[in-house]
């Protein structure tokens, strides 16, 4: 039953999705590969901003792509108000209690947007959410065509950031050598400050975005924090290249295997992708890229 | 300062009144349980069918309350399930070993009603299923479960006939598609979509599930459009839906769409726009069904919660709640043997409880209402009965 | 340096003694023992060996899908099912572990591992015709109780619950005070450090981790009995693996006890906030519960259990 038309549009798909991942857990992966902190919290930021992008379009009209710009710093400052409000404090307990911390913020913000949103879906009705560009026999969908787009320059310019800019070298410092850095001299905490405020800010990007593709909730973005773990873990820890690599196979898979299977056995393929990259490449799919 | 101290005082023993005049109170009400996800995933439909709920116990209340108890008032114990199996059937327990009740309703989905129905039948409570369709719960032979809400396997027979009567002249839908979330709801709903469609001769040519919160759903889309079907049938909650919806509108695919109860009638989708116009639903219930108990109701919640319209879910409560009174009424007991004994012979032919679009609402001998669905358009973005014609507002548009 | 824990023994005695009295206390004690055993369990293998499990709900939902499948598709007695059941969750660890030790899977990378075979269990169960699907199975009541297990009172869940925890306190202690305790920390604290005094690390860590996957899958198939209900999101998801881990943070990963003070704490608190306020606010109960998990994660990076002897030290 699945013909070439059929897989050709499981590509795209997939690839659309993918791209959609990678905006994710980009964030994820500078904070994690940064502080080594595993943010259970991630998916409730990107909640926060996709309720932003909803708010924006609904209250003032402005659309998503526009409101990026909006909801972009106000990311970055939940980013640092989280540094100095609870991470900081974090960072002095065992790695474990972290863990314990982000979980209990996960489950913090979800109840606290329920009780100011109630549990109801908001959507973003655009016009173009059914217009589609035609790459081959396959369709993309213009909203998530955007997403993906949206998603490459924003892992090129950070890409740019940490190659080129003094601030990245002191990043990819702490990422590589905790110890190290410190003994150059490097203040851990301006660099974590700023590994989170960039960390959060990105889904400053990915919520009004996704918002107009998806639909907003309070719990929709726990829906996408297992999946950037895999993601972020496959691609190794705080590599850009890795995380879009990660998301878009992850994406792929998903969707290719959803062709033939059920959606259940297809989110069960990510995972066992996981474990085969995990256990062939421990390093990360672009292992050279992590200068040992 | 001693002002202050004999203020104190005086409000101190105010208030020891004030809670012994609550407990005297207490005394005098009948207690039914209400089990519903007020937190999780499913809170939304947990908090709206609580204000059905209490529509109807105020009403029942304003009304003299049970009668044949000295007009004693019933008071809703209601115990959040946060969408979670164990934890309904712990809030089970404690509302019949410490909430005293004398029956229980709930709860939400079928994994959340399975383990507290199962507690309640072997504490000897009774039990109303409110709103979970899963065959099997009324087919475990549990003497204290009684449903209000429809088997799954009947809303594909409903949706059958309502093909069937949609088939005029050359317009006929011969061949349907199944989308539908693959989760407990989707997977139940669409099996028996498709063993009772395919007893009837109807063909299912495609089988397409997703998961939830799936940015991109074109695959699924395309392969429902490859698979020349007439129909696409949806189960799915709406948030999911409406990103299908899209896809198949970007690809440029126009079946008669029919989606699934709550998931489809529900306020999210007219948000919408364009595409979820001319959809159909199959539903247990809508706000326009002409019976003048049904829009008794509409009428009141609309003057109690701010102009809301109730959903299909709230009006399933809201009969509940009503014949959990009747039963106890009829009982002229608290004990939950006797309510049993009484919700088993229980006939609703009018009145405020008789809301469901059936005539009748009574239970056979295995608890199971028998109850039908009736199909919602939407036309000119809102929600319109159209089948079947006993209680359709217009015929359905094509 | 590891004592008998004589007093949490003993409180837990006398609260299944002052629960045989009231249905719902013996709940909230049943529920209390079951976590508590189960992140008792995950305690040995990732506070006593650093094995961060971040899948025990795999071993879990292996022992509560064994007896419910048992009892459901071939009305099996739980008791016939329960060997199977352990077994089964043994070996998976075994394969589990033999895959990520042999590739120096450590830390998070082996939490992350363990994830995946859990949530890779779960979307499979959820397919899976044969165990119900997402809808899960529903276990029948009816026969004799004692070998169906499907009690109508509550009382026998309670002391059965109580054996398993005990027995699990005890081998705790007595392993924990054996070489196998010593061997573990070491591991714990220094792999390679370890290894090179002699310490046979690959097979210590297995046993770490098989016995603790034996353990849970009793609590599992234990489960089963009680709510008499399963389905993927209940013993398969990720939160309950995740629970294990919040609870031995509050109560204390250093100690024996210290998960079974976690869930004794946290466990009523969640009851007496839901029922307090769960029903008549959106959410506030758990913004609570929240809050207070983080405070005492930032706040008690010991754990509760730490609290007494810090104030002896001092």
């Amino acid at each position: 039953m699945v013909t070439f038309d059929i897989f050709a549009q499981a590509v795209v798909s997939g690839l659309a999705n993918g791209a959609i991942y990678a905006l994710v857990a980009v964030g994820l992966t500078l904070v994690f590969g940064v502080m080594r902190i595993i943010n259970f919290a991630h998916g409730e930021f990107l909640m926060i901003a996709m309720y932003a992008g909803y708010f924006a379009w609904a209250l003032a009209g402005i659309d998503p792509v526009l409101a990026i710009f909006i909801v972009t710093p106000l990311l970055m400052l939940i980013g640092v108000l989280l540094y100095d409000g609870i991470i900081r404090r974090a960072l002095a307990a065992p790695e474990i209690n972290q863990m314990a911390v982000t979980l209990g913020l996960s489950l913090l913000l979800q109840n606290l947007a329920l009780m100011t949103f109630k549990g109801d879906n908001l959507l973003i009705p655009l016009a173009r959410a059914t217009e589609s560009i035609a790459i081959g026999p396959a369709l993309l969908q213009l909203p998530q065509a955007i997403a993906a787009l949206a998603s490459l320059l924003l892992i090129a310019a950070l890409w740019l950031v940490l190659r080129l800019t003094d601030f990245g070298i002191m990043m990819r410092a702490v990422a590589q050598s905790r110890d190290g850095a410190v003994l150059c001299g490097i203040g851990l905490g301006a660099v974590y400050r700023w590994a989170l405020c960039i960390g959060i800010g990105t889904l400053g990007i990915t919520g009004p975005l996704l918002a107009s593709t998806l639909y907003v909730n309070p719990h929709v973005g726990a829906l996408f924090t297992l999946k950037a773990f895999v993601i972020v873990i496959a691609g190794g820890l705080g590599n850009f290249g890795g995380a879009l690599l990660g998301a878009l196979l992850v994406g792929l898979a998903e969707s290719i295997a959803g062709a033939w299977f059920s959606a259940s056995i297809a989110a069960a393929v990510p995972f066992a992708l996981l474990i085969v990259a995990m256990l062939w490449r421990p390093e990360g799919l672009i292992a050279r890229r992590v200068a040992r | 300062m001693l002002s202050s101290m004999i203020r104190r005082g005086a409000a101190a023993a105010l208030m020891a009144c004030a809670l012994s005049a609550g407990a005297a109170l207490a005394q005098d009400t009948v207690k039914i349980g209400v089990l519903l996800p007020i937190t999780g995933n499913n809170a939304a439909d947990g908090g709206r069918m609580l204000k059905a709920h209490e529509l109807a116990a105020r009403q029942i209340n304003e009304a003299g309350g049970i009668k044949s108890l000295g007009g004693a008032k019933v008071e809703l114990v209601v115990a959040d399930i946060q969408s979670k199996p164990e934890i309904s059937r712990s809030e089970a327990d404690r509302l019949i070993t410490r909430g005293n009740v004398s029956l229980l309703m709930g709860a939400w989905a079928s994994a959340t009603t399975i383990p507290a129905m199962q507690i309640s039948d072997r504490n000897g409570v009774p039990f109303i299923v409110t709103s979970a369709v899963t065959d099997s719960i009324t087919e475990q032979g549990l003497k204290n479960v009684f449903r209000v809400a429809p088997k799954a396997k009947w809303f594909a027979e409903n949706v059958a006939g309502f093909m069937a009567d949609l088939n005029t002249g050359d317009a006929k839908i011969r061949k349907v598609g199944l989308a539908f979330e693959d989760g407990p709801y989707g997977q139940s709903v669409s099996k028996n979509y498709k063993e009772t469609l395919l007893a009837k001769g109807v063909f299912v040519v495609a089988e397409e599930s997703f998961k939830t919160g799936t940015p991109d759903l074109s695959t699924q889309a395309a392969k429902l459009k490859a698979s020349g079907a007439d129909a696409v049938l949806i189960v799915s909650y709406v948030d999911d839906e409406v990103v299908l919806l899209r896809a198949m509108a970007a690809q440029k695919f126009n079946p008669v769409i029919i989606g699934f109860g709550g998931g489809h009638v529900h306020q999210t989708l007219l948000q919408a726009g364009g595409i979820a116009e001319k959809t159909f639903g199959i539903v247990e219930w809508m706000p326009d069904v002409a019976k003048p108990a049904s829009l008794a109701f509409v009428k009141a919640f609309a003057a109690a919660f701010n102009n809301e319209i109730p959903l299909s879910n709230q009006a399933q409560a809201f009969s509940s709640t009503w014949i959990a009174a009747m039963a106890i009424d009829a009982a002229a007991s608290r004990d939950p043997a006797k309510v049993r004994d009484a919700l088993a012979r229980i006939k609703v032919t009018d009145g405020p409880a008789a809301v469901l679009p059936d005539d009748v609402i009574e239970f056979d001998e295995r608890g199971q209402n028998t109850v039908g669905a009736v199909v919602a358009q939407v036309i000119d973005g809102k929600f319109v009965t159209v089948w079947p014609a006993s209680v359709a507002q217009q015929k359905p548009v094509r | 340096m590891i004592r008998f824990p004589l007093i949490p023994v003993l409180l837990v005695v006398a609260g299944f003694a002052a629960a045989t009295q009231d249905r719902y206390l013996m709940d909230v004690f049943v529920l209390t023992c079951l976590y508590g055993t189960m992140a008792v369990a995950w305690n040995l293998a990732a506070g006593f060996t650093g094995l961060l499990s971040l899948g025990h709900s795999l071993f879990i939902g292996i022992g509560a899908y064994t007896v419910a499948y048992g009892v459901t598709a071939h009305g099996l007695s739980p008791w016939v099912m329960l060997p199977l059941a352990v077994l089964i969750a043994v070996v998976c660890a075994l394969a589990i572990g033999v895959l990520c030790f042999r590739y120096g899977l450590k830390g998070y990378y082996f939490g992350i591992a363990t994830l995946a075979f859990s949530e890779i269990a779960f979307f499979l169960v959820s397919a899976a015709v044969w165990l119900g699907r997402s809808d899960g199975m529903m276990l029948p009541a009816g026969g004799d109780p004692w070998i169906s297990l499907q009690f109508r009172a509550k009382w026998p869940y309670g002391l059965m619950i109580l054996v398993v925890l005990l027995a699990t306190l005890i081998a705790g202690w007595a392993l924990l005070r054996a070489k196998t305790g010593y061997y573990w920390r070491s591991i714990r604290d220094n792999e390679e450090a370890a290894e090179a005094l002699g310490v046979p690390i690959f097979g210590f860590k297995l046993f770490s981790f098989a016995l603790s996957a034996g353990i849970v899958a009793v609590c599992g198939a234990f489960y089963a009995c009680y709510v008499a209900f399963v389905d993927p999101r209940s013993v398969l998801g990720v939160e309950l693996s995740i629970q294990l881990l919040v609870f031995s943070i509050i109560g204390g990963m250093g100690l024996l006890w210290g998960p079974l003070l976690g869930a004794a704490i946290l466990i009523p608190a969640s009851e007496l906030l839901r029922i307090w306020i769960g029903a008549s606010f959106y959410g506030v109960n758990i913004v609570l519960y929240a809050s207070l998990l983080i405070g005492l994660a930032l706040f008690l990076p010991q754990g509760l259990g730490a609290l007494r002897w810090r104030r002896r030290v001092s």
